[in-house]
């Protein structure tokens, strides 16, 4: 009992803590939540990055399956019939005048350039970064029930990028200041009973009208299915090249002006235009897609400062001009959305398309 | 016998009543600070795991008429009878895989799913134009049995549902006519292309509905391209 109070204060002691004490764990404490919090912050911005890149490009891979197996269908549907040439001579006696040969003709078109100068509704080219390719295929896709079932029936399909906002298919009920406006892969689908391919004028030379897709490009259709519409098949494609080409003879003849795409050496390609290969199909095209994830679209938007100015075209058309050098031009169009940050990725594929018959 | 002085236990550490107090108050004012928030990331965690699996389904479904190579179809089911338990305002709330055969009975591919509890799909015109199409369901002429059959002492006959079709190229479309019919040819009548901008519908939380409010403060929209059978997602 006498010991008490000197043992209670030897026991009272140890029992608090002293400030230093306190601040030096809480010190090690902030320290540790710290390190701990950067590395949970690592993880996951990461792990949103992959998660986003996958999904992203996920889009994009399906668009460019979609384009392949369309494009490889096209069909021109050639047949061999008299040189009626000499009906456009004017006279008297070129009536009486015979037909001279048999010639390849065709009542279908294939047409691939940049998309510019042959999408009229979508813009400058800044708005259409790339080509624009027009084709007739066997795909049966039609809005008339009646229809269904005729899954040959000939379709106009035609595959460009263009710079546009959502409003024309987005749901009406979604406030306006959510539109997005993005680089898509947009298709020109009119359904089969509104292929216009015959009310296209066809001169006696043989070239077509480009008049089958004039309506391409304006997207007002999908509100209504009044006239052919242009649907988006993907978001944040940046750059569509559609460049047609012949096997290559050898491996060296690969990168020359007068190798494989000496077709299309300006990458422009117009099946009904008269000369040695009109009415042909190109035997192979080569079709590169460039995608960007959504992330690098908005920085791309907030870079370019509005929203409707279109971000990246104005950089990359210059530089898509000669089809012996798409690989260097590519590199180029690469190193540009290196430079400005962006996660990319690029589709190429060579696709033979099954319905041409090559005979130069 | 001092030992247990006061002044000892009060120099121990013993809590006060008042320092406990001021505990738990600061403990109460931190949940009732967070439960709003906690409460909100619930609901809409709920709404998109939902939305989710959802879209699954669809991509599914599609998948099936490719792989089958033969017409599914996709039904959004709803009671007819307003007393009936769940839910309350007769709101589309499962959703099924069928297969129709011409000439034979509607067969069911998948079990229904039914939607979590407090997330429906809206019946508005302006949220889901897809399901404004409502035929009864018919008893298959063979086997004299509805399809889906409600839990819970509804009978098939009070099922009414909006469809999809989905055809083996993986494009689909809408049950548009009340008479989807039994020949191929009055099937095929039925079902028709909507344009792209009124192809969608929307999952909401059942408090939304009919609320008036548009846009719902949350949402899940589906967007599905008939030609493709993609499906894109709108959130707010």
């Amino acid at each position: 009992m006498k010991n008490h109070p000197r043992f209670s204060i030897s026991s009272r002691q140890p029992a608090a803590f002293t400030l230093v004490e306190i601040m030096v764990s809480l010190a090690v404490l902030t320290i540790l939540l710290l390190v701990s919090a950067q590395v949970i912050g690592q993880v996951q911005s990461t792990w949103s990055a992959s998660n986003a890149r996958t999904t992203q490009f996920k889009e994009a891979r399906t668009a460019f399956d979609i384009l392949s197996r369309n494009l490889s269908q096209a069909t021109l549907n050639t047949f061999i019939d008299y040189d009626t040439n000499y009906l456009a001579t004017a006279g008297g006696t070129a009536a009486a005048a015979a037909p001279s040969s048999y010639i390849r003709k065709s009542d279908l078109h294939f047409r691939c350039g940049p998309a510019s100068s042959l999408v009229q509704n979508a813009g400058s080219s800044s708005f259409t970064p790339g080509h624009a390719v027009f084709f007739q295929a066997p795909l049966g896709v039609s809005n008339d029930p009646t229809l269904v079932g005729l899954d040959r029936l000939l379709c106009a399909r035609g595959y460009f990028v263009q710079y546009s906002s959502d409003e024309s298919w987005i749901p009406d009920f979604i406030p306006s200041g959510d539109f997005k406006f993005r680089y898509r892969l947009m298709e020109y689908s009119p359904p089969a009973e509104m292929n216009s391919i015959y009310a296209a004028v066809h001169s006696p030379n043989g070239s077509i009208a480009n008049t089958w897709f004039s309506a391409a490009g304006s997207a007002s259709g999908n509100r209504a299915n009044t006239v052919p519409t242009t649907r988006p098949v993907a978001d944040n494609i940046v750059a569509l090249i559609i460049s047609p080409r012949r096997e290559a003879t050898s491996d060296t003849e690969q990168e020359s002006a007068d190798g494989p795409t000496q077709i299309a050496q300006d990458y422009v390609y117009d099946s009904s235009k008269p000369g040695n290969t009109q009415h042909l199909l190109p035997p192979l095209v080569r079709v590169v897609l460039v995608a960007v994830d959504e992330k690098s679209a908005i920085r791309m938007g907030e870079l370019s400062g509005s929203t409707t100015t279109p971000p990246l075209g104005d950089q990359l058309t210059p530089i898509i001009a000669n089809a012996h050098q798409l690989d260097q031009e590519l590199k180029q169009i690469v190193s540009i959305l290196q430079t400005m940050r962006l996660n990319y990725r690029v589709f190429s594929a060579t696709i033979a398309l099954r319905g041409a018959k090559w005979s130069i | 016998m001092h030992a247990k002085s006061p002044s000892r236990f009060a120099k121990s550490g013993a809590f006060t009543l008042v320092e406990l107090l001021t505990v738990v108050g600061i403990i109460t004012l931190l949940i009732a600070l967070a439960t709003p928030t906690l409460v909100d990331v619930i609901r809409s965690t709920r709404l998109s795991s939902a939305g989710d699996s959802l879209l699954n389904r669809l991509s599914l479904a599609q998948q099936e008429a490719i792989a089958r190579s033969k017409e599914v179809e996709f039904r959004f089911y709803k009671y007819v009878n307003p007393n009936s338990d769940r839910p309350s305002q007769a709101l589309f709330y499962a959703y099924q895989v069928v297969e129709t055969p011409s000439g034979q009975d509607a067969r069911a591919i998948s079990e229904p799913f039914y939607l979590e509890s407090g997330v429906v799909l809206a019946p508005e015109m302006s949220l889901s134009p897809l399901l404004q199409t409502t035929p009864a369901q018919t008893q298959g002429v063979l086997t004299q049995q509805y399809v889906f059959v409600p839990g819970s002492g509804g009978t098939g006959s009070d099922v009414q549902y909006a469809a999809l079709r989905y055809y083996p190229d993986g494009s689909c479309r809408l049950l548009n006519s009340n008479t989807p019919g039994n020949t191929a040819t009055a099937t095929a009548l039925a079902y028709t292309v909507p344009p792209l901008a009124n192809s969608f519908l929307t999952l909401v939380e059942t408090q939304f509905v009919g609320s008036g409010t548009i846009p719902p403060p949350n949402y899940y929209c589906i967007q599905i391209d008939a030609y493709t059978g993609k499906a894109r997602v709108y959130r707010p």
